[in-house]
């Protein structure tokens, strides 16, 4: 493994870490709000949320190119507060990434939350606890499962992010190319050794992390057997 | 302690409650009725997850929700131990009992090892709820709603899951925890035996709304008392055709053939027709080459053994109508009838009123 492909890999670890973190910051309370509402704005939310699934990263990537660009009102914005353009840098891939990656978040955790009953929380309620109390104390733990599978998946799934990356990122040693443009590079010089060596390490990190997932999840439920 | 309950909201179109219900001292209070007639409602207002403008609920001096004040319901301070029981499955029983102790307002009345010890639940602290029994689950909930220091309990159908010696137990518990700790109850329940076992004031709510308060000998005496009598039951069949041969008329009576001897009937035409309710005989098969002509099954509805005297009410349902026996009590132990099981009737007697 040469000196590039470390920093390649490293930097695609630290993305997608960032971005997992972001997500459970960000996407927590959205989909507890998204789970609770009746209110008329799930109606754009809710699809808001999902789009990343159906759209083609390249046109999420188009429009955040736009978005960031220091003529736009948000890229001028970051400019100004922060003294750097966001796109081309880290700080720009980590936005994408919460992006692109959110439903894969905000989706587990919104059903693990839909699937509390009602009156467990009254109950909970009933007996002096607050909405807070209630959230961290009932809620929180009651859906562990949707929170590992929401931050598993989110992680995976900004680790195999390509398209975005493309757009608004390029191809900046140590700071945009990320383990899945360093491919795509190795493939076009025709580097098919190296190529194969990062494919390989990718896939078999993406299998590991599925493989822990599924088997903590069934690990859970075999517990939750033994105690009945 | 005196407790004031005023409460008019509508749940749905359909669907309202209106009731005015009060209670002195530290007794048990009951709300009958059967079930979809807004009793787990009122429980609900109560404990405040019904928000409605324009209602009164006192509890013990404090006005719990007025024209212009709602306490939110984690401030409440009421029991409230729910028919679905809701114990929390990623805590232990402990851990359970821990989370109602640790958010108590004030000096709890009561401390952990007293509910550990008059509930027994000593052996299951270490347990999950989903390995724990039926009446430990139950117990495990009235525990954990004393451990908030409630200056009042409500319990929906608190024995509903039980078997009869369990419920027995239960009761038992409820009592005593009334009666040591001065904290008045009130407890909703369908079965009339329930009621009458546990509480002092008798309220019966029908449709959403309340009929006057009865004590338990008033509640006695209307809904035991009628076992000894006779009653007369009436259904409605329609009217077949008559055979001269045998003179007998034939009517339908829900897919099953009745005989009567009037032979002066309207065919097609719907008729009432009247059963006293002890020429009912109930038996657990159907009686072939017998004598008896208007024999069909039946679905046992409810068993109503009042516990004394000689009779017990069987009540059953025939596709959309309802029928009930006057049986001797002892023959029960024979019949052994179940709720919702088929058995055979026959009717001894049956008169029909001519329309015409």
């Amino acid at each position: 493994m040469t000196e590039n492909d470390l920093a390649s890999l490293f930097l695609t670890l630290k993305l997608a870490s960032v971005t997992s973190l972001c997500l459970a910051l960000i996407g927590t309370p959205l989909a507890w709000w998204l789970s609770q509402t009746k209110s008329f704005w799930k109606n754009i939310v809710h699809p808001l949320v999902a789009l990343p699934i159906v759209l083609p990263p390249t046109v999420i990537g188009f429009y955040l190119l736009i978005a960031f660009s220091p003529q736009s009102f948000f890229g001028a914005a970051w400019l100004n507060t922060t003294g750097v353009p966001l796109a081309f840098s880290f700080s720009g891939l980590v936005v994408g990434s919460i992006i692109y990656s959110l439903p894969f978040y905000v989706q587990p955790v919104q059903v693990s939350f839909q699937s509390i009953q009602r009156e467990l929380i009254e109950t909970a309620t009933n007996l002096g606890s607050g909405k807070i109390d209630r959230f961290f104390t009932l809620i929180m733990p009651l859906s562990k499962k949707g929170f590992l599978i929401g931050f598993c998946l989110s992680f995976a799934h900004t680790i195999g992010e390509f398209g975005i990356v493309l757009m608004i990122g390029g191809n900046i040693p140590e700071e945009t190319r990320v383990i899945s443009i360093a491919i795509f590079d190795q493939v076009e010089t025709l580097n098919y050794e190296r190529a194969h060596f990062l494919s390989g390490s990718l896939l078999l990190f993406s299998f590991l992390i599925l493989a822990l997932l599924y088997r903590t999840d069934r690990l859970w439920n075999d517990k939750k057997f033994i105690y009945k | 302690m005196t407790i004031q309950i005023n409460a008019k909201f509508k749940r749905s179109r359909e669907f309202g409650i209106d009731v005015d219900l009060d209670l002195e001292g530290n007794k048990i209070m009951a709300l009958f009725g059967r079930s979809g007639s807004g009793k787990s409602s009122i429980l609900r207002y109560v404990a405040g997850f019904e928000k409605f403008p324009n209602n009164f609920l006192k509890v013990n001096e404090t006005i719990l929700q007025d024209k212009t004040s709602f306490v939110q319901p984690e401030h409440r301070q009421i029991g409230y131990v729910f028919q679905s029981l809701n114990l929390f499955t990623h805590l232990s029983a402990e851990g359970n009992l821990k989370f109602a102790s640790e958010r108590s307002r004030a000096k709890p009345f009561v401390s952990e090892s007293e509910v550990i010890e008059i509930l027994d639940l000593k052996d299951l602290l270490k347990k999950f709820p989903s390995s724990l029994s039926g009446g430990e689950q139950q117990r495990l909930a009235i525990g954990r709603s004393l451990l908030s220091n409630p200056n009042l309990i409500l319990l929906d159908e608190p024995l509903s899951w039980l078997d009869t010696d369990s419920k027995l137990r239960i009761l038992d518990y409820l009592k005593e925890i009334n009666q040591k700790f001065h904290v008045p109850m009130i407890f909703v329940s369908h079965s009339a035996d329930e009621v009458l076992l546990i509480s002092d004031r008798i309220y019966e709510i029908e449709d959403g709304e309340n009929k006057p308060p009865l004590s338990p000998r008033q509640f006695s005496l209307r809904y035991f008392r009628e076992t000894n009598k006779t009653e007369t039951i009436t259904i409605d069949c329609k009217v077949c055709e008559y055979d001269s041969i045998n003179g007998l008329t034939r009517l339908n009576f829900e897919g099953e053939s009745l005989y009567v001897e009037q032979d002066d009937l309207l065919e097609n035409q719907t008729i009432k027709a009247e059963i006293k309710t002890q020429d009912i005989v109930v038996s657990r098969f159907y009686t072939e080459k017998s004598s008896v002509l208007n024999q069909f099954s039946v679905t046992v509805h409810s068993i109503n053994d009042p516990g004394n005297g000689a009779f017990a009410i069987i009540e059953f349902t025939k596709k959309t109508q309802s029928l009930s026996a006057r049986v001797p009590r002892k023959s029960l132990q024979v019949l052994s009838p179940k709720k919702k099981e088929t058995l055979y009737i026959q009717i001894n007697n049956l008169t029909v009123q001519n329309k015409r």
